[in-house]
């Protein structure tokens, strides 16, 4: 072998050992890279078991700690694990419990249950889905559950989820919704308009009487999200000043500060309250309220009132009644002016004071004293009491006292009203003092009308005598004539002394026994017929059966009397006929007295009840008869009138108290 | 350039020319590794180019015909040593439009610092393949060996054409049709 041989074949074998240890370095450094690589693995592996564990025991912590009811299933609903509050949620008795969740579901609800399983387990999990149940323990709930499938490399073997229950939470919203609808139908009915605007003005809500007010011809709920702004032209002619109408709506607006009680009025009189409320949420401008009230009859009702209390204090401060108001301790509180003229004292001087204690004589203060205590009772009436005004004077006063009470019905003190009656006092003295006088003097004119027509009488018949020897003693001496004045002087004195013997009576029917007692007219008419002197041609009937009454026997026989007689006396026919009659009337009994005599004119009706009113001058004829005959009806408080008719007959009527 | 490349490389070398061949080339050149080489070491490109280039010189054999005839010895090494990846395809055209999505995938994960060209598919048919290959290493006759060797694996025949597209070759065409 050459030696260039021997030299290439040394370089090659170098070159392969060289090769082969370097191989072999750097296999060398790749197994230490690998075992560090192992040891490295084998700690992470360690680290990533403990980790593992640590995780598995939190799970397991999480599972049985979680405030949730937790549950996991299997793919047909058996129970395959659960915790404590699913136990409880689901009304089982321990977590062991075997049992399909199934069975749980409410009848109605098995439908949506099974589609709801079916997207479990394509979508893999389900949320927020909500479920009515009956528990185990038979209590109806709405649960809500969220859920999740479980893999075990990519098949799905199991279910887990998440189950809250919401029966509460339902009610609680169902009861929510309750109350806004309440709210709502309130505020859609409320007497007053509601207007809630958002910061845009666009409608948020309003009633059916703010559409009223606005005469808006839409329904609140058609409003909804409108613009007010433009809405409101519209309504701007309803009121009274529609341009300040709308600048005030947008100066509120502008303000943003809540004002209260606004007052428009409107075209047609009404009278609205407005109320402007922001709405703020965070110190940030959401919107406002708007609140009209129709006030149109408080408004008018107050006026109303002001007037009547106007009025009522004018007629009191004006009234002549003194008004006096005093407190619980009897001190004087208000008094009218009436009240101030009365006593003398000035306003200033009687508020504030004790009136009892100066007021009344003091004869009279214990009285006064007695009725203060009363009234403290609750005692209301009327009293009279003398007062000392301040010059002194006494005054008579009629007091009509009345507790006072405060709205509560509390007693605060008592009103007075005091009537000054002095003056009507002293009416009732002079009147007294009058009738005594009148009395004392009618005695006298009775006593001087018995001695005048006494006295006149003596004389006359003197006269008479006289007269009568003087005709005797000249019988022969006296011619015709002197005989004819002789004979008319006698009966003159003839006349003369009827006419006192009239008077006489006249003045005796007011004084003499009035004595009131039963009588019989039948009998009074029966005794009167056979003393009176009744003439051939004449006759009297008494058509009735006549009654007995209450009264005087010897006035009502005269009454009759004098009826008869006038008639008589009257009488110008061939046959007179006079025919007496009653009849009976509710509280009297009327009589009526008939002749076919001369008959009286009717303007002298009434005269011929006046005294010394004769209308035919006959000898037998004083005036007086049909005066007396008046006198007599009105003492038993009857009346009389007559119908008559000149030439045919008179009749008169009159009437008797029964 | 993975040491395998190398080794095999000289292997060949020694095979067709003799020890004395590969004892010359290596003298001759300036190698930092001073021509020793593992199958699991790295090593310098440029080392593999002095190589190649001397001997090209001392064989008066042109480098890309070297690179071809390297690349044919080559694929049967991939072959033996790659099995697996081999029996994933049962069609050249396939296989080679493979290379830049699978293969070239595969060896990444071995060698990951490994400096791999790209092929870039233009047209692909059931029966032809256009490239282009781009690689600042400009060994195209290696690649269009290895392409011989596959349709010969799959008994089945192809003509190549090869067009330089840029002088240096760093970036060339295949035209691939299957006879």
């Amino acid at each position: 072998m050459s030696q260039d041989k021997i030299d290439i074949l040394q370089r090659a074998l170098a070159r392969e050992k060289a090769a082969r240890k370097q191989a072999e370095k750097i296999l060398e450094d790749k197994a230490a890279e690998l075992y560090e690589a192992k040891v490295q693995l084998e700690k992470s592996y360690i680290e990533l078991e403990h980790l593992l564990n640590k995780t598995d025991s939190q799970l397991q912590g999480v599972f049985e700690n979680i405030v949730d009811a937790y549950v996991i299933i299997d793919l047909f609903g058996n129970i395959l694990k659960m915790n404590e509050p699913a136990v409880s949620l689901l009304g089982f008795k321990t977590v062991k419990d075997d049992f399909n969740l199934m069975n749980l579901v409410h009848p109605n609800e098995l439908n949506r249950v099974s589609k709801a399983f079916k997207s479990l387990f394509n979508k893999g999990s389900i949320t927020d889905f909500h479920l009515k149940i009956i528990t185990k323990n038979n209590q109806h709930k709405i649960v809500h559950i969220n859920a999740s499938v479980i893999y075990d490399n990519g098949v799905p073997v199991a279910a887990q989820g998440i189950v809250r229950d919401i029966t509460q939470k339902k009610a609680d919203e169902e009861q929510l919704i309750e109350s806004e609808n309440r709210l709502s139908t309130l505020i859609l009915n409320l007497e007053s308009g509601v207007l809630l605007e958002d910061e845009n003005r666009n409608i948020v809500l309003t009633n059916k009487k703010f559409c009223e007010f606005m005469q808006i011809p839409a329904s609140p709920e058609e409003l909804k999200g409108y613009n007010y702004s433009k809405i409101i032209e519209n309504s701007k002619h309803l009121f009274k000043n529609p341009n300040n109408f709308i600048e005030r709506i947008n100066t509120l607006i502008k303000n943003k500060k809540l004002v209260l009680g606004d007052e428009l009025i409107m075209a047609d009189g009404t009278i609205l309250e407005r109320d402007f409320i922001p709405i703020t949420h965070n110190q940030e401008y959401k919107g406002h309220l708007w609140k009209y009230s129709d006030v149109t009859l408080r408004r008018r009702y107050r006026k109303s009132l002001e007037m009547q209390k106007e009025k009522y204090h004018n007629i009191i401060s004006n009234m002549n009644l003194g008004l006096v108001e005093v407190d619980a301790n009897d001190r004087i509180s208000t008094v009218n002016q009436s009240f101030v003229e009365m006593t003398g004292y000035s306003e200033k001087e009687l508020i504030g004071s004790k009136g009892k204690d100066y007021l009344p004589i003091e004869e009279d203060k214990p009285l006064m004293i007695k009725k203060v205590a009363e009234r403290k009772k609750g005692k209301t009436d009327t009293y009279e009491i003398r007062i000392k005004k301040k010059k002194g004077d006494i005054g008579y006063w009629l007091i009509s006292g009345m507790p006072n009470y405060n709205l509560e019905g509390e007693l605060i003190g008592s009103i007075g009203v005091n009537f000054d009656i002095t003056e009507i006092k002293n009416l009732h003295l002079q009147k007294e003092n009058l009738l005594k006088k009148l009395e004392k003097s009618n005695d006298e004119l009775h006593e001087y009308a018995h001695v005048v027509s006494h006295d006149l009488k003596s004389p006359l018949r003197s006269i008479n005598a006289l007269v009568s020897w003087l005709k005797d003693d000249n019988k022969e001496i006296l011619d015709e004539s002197s005989l004819q004045n002789i004979a008319l002087i006698e009966s003159t004195l003839e006349k003369m002394e009827q006419l006192i013997t009239d008077v006489l009576e006249y003045s005796s029917v007011g004084s003499e026994d009035t004595e009131m007692h039963q009588v019989d007219l039948d009998i009074v008419i029966n005794d009167l017929l056979k003393i009176l002197y009744i003439p051939e041609h004449i006759s009297v009937k008494v058509l009735n059966h006549l009654p007995k009454i209450q009264g005087n026997k010897t006035k009502l026989q005269q009454l009759f009397q004098n009826l008869i007689s006038n008639a008589i006396k009257f009488s110008d026919k061939e046959k007179g006929l006079i025919e007496i009659n009653c009849t009976e009337l509710e509280t009297h009994f009327q009589f009526s007295v008939k002749d076919n005599g001369i008959g009286i004119e009717e303007q002298f009706h009434d005269k011929i009840f006046k005294i010394f009113h004769a209308l035919n001058k006959s000898k037998d004829s004083t005036g007086i008869g049909l005066s007396i005959v008046k006198k007599i009806v009105e003492l038993h408080q009857g009346d009389i009138w007559l119908k008559s008719q000149p030439g045919k007959g008179t009749t008169f009527f009159f009437t008797l108290k029964k | 350039m993975k040491g395998i490349v190398f080794t095999e490389f000289l292997d060949l070398v020694e095979d067709k020319f003799g020890l004395e061949m590969v004892d010359k080339i290596i003298n001759a050149s300036n190698l930092k590794s001073d021509g020793i080489y593992t199958a699991v070491g790295t090593y310098e490109f440029s080392e593999m180019l002095q190589l190649l280039q001397h001997l090209s010189d001392s064989t008066n054999i042109s480098i890309d015909d070297l690179l071809l005839v390297y690349a044919e010895h080559f694929f049967s090494v991939l072959v033996k040593n790659y099995p697996d990846i081999m029996s994933k395809y049962n069609d050249p055209i396939q296989m080679l439009s493979s290379i830049e999505n699978h293969i070239h995938v595969e060896v990444r994960k071995i060698y990951p610092d490994a400096e791999l060209p790209t092929f870039e598919i233009l047209e692909k048919t059931k029966d032809s393949l256009t490239l282009i290959y781009k690689s600042s290493r400009a060994m195209h006759h290696f690649g269009l060996g290895l392409m011989n060797k596959t349709f010969e694996h799959f008994n089945s025949k192809a003509t190549i054409e090869l067009e330089k597209l840029t002088e240096d070759g760093t970036q060339v065409k295949f035209v691939i049709n299957k006879n």
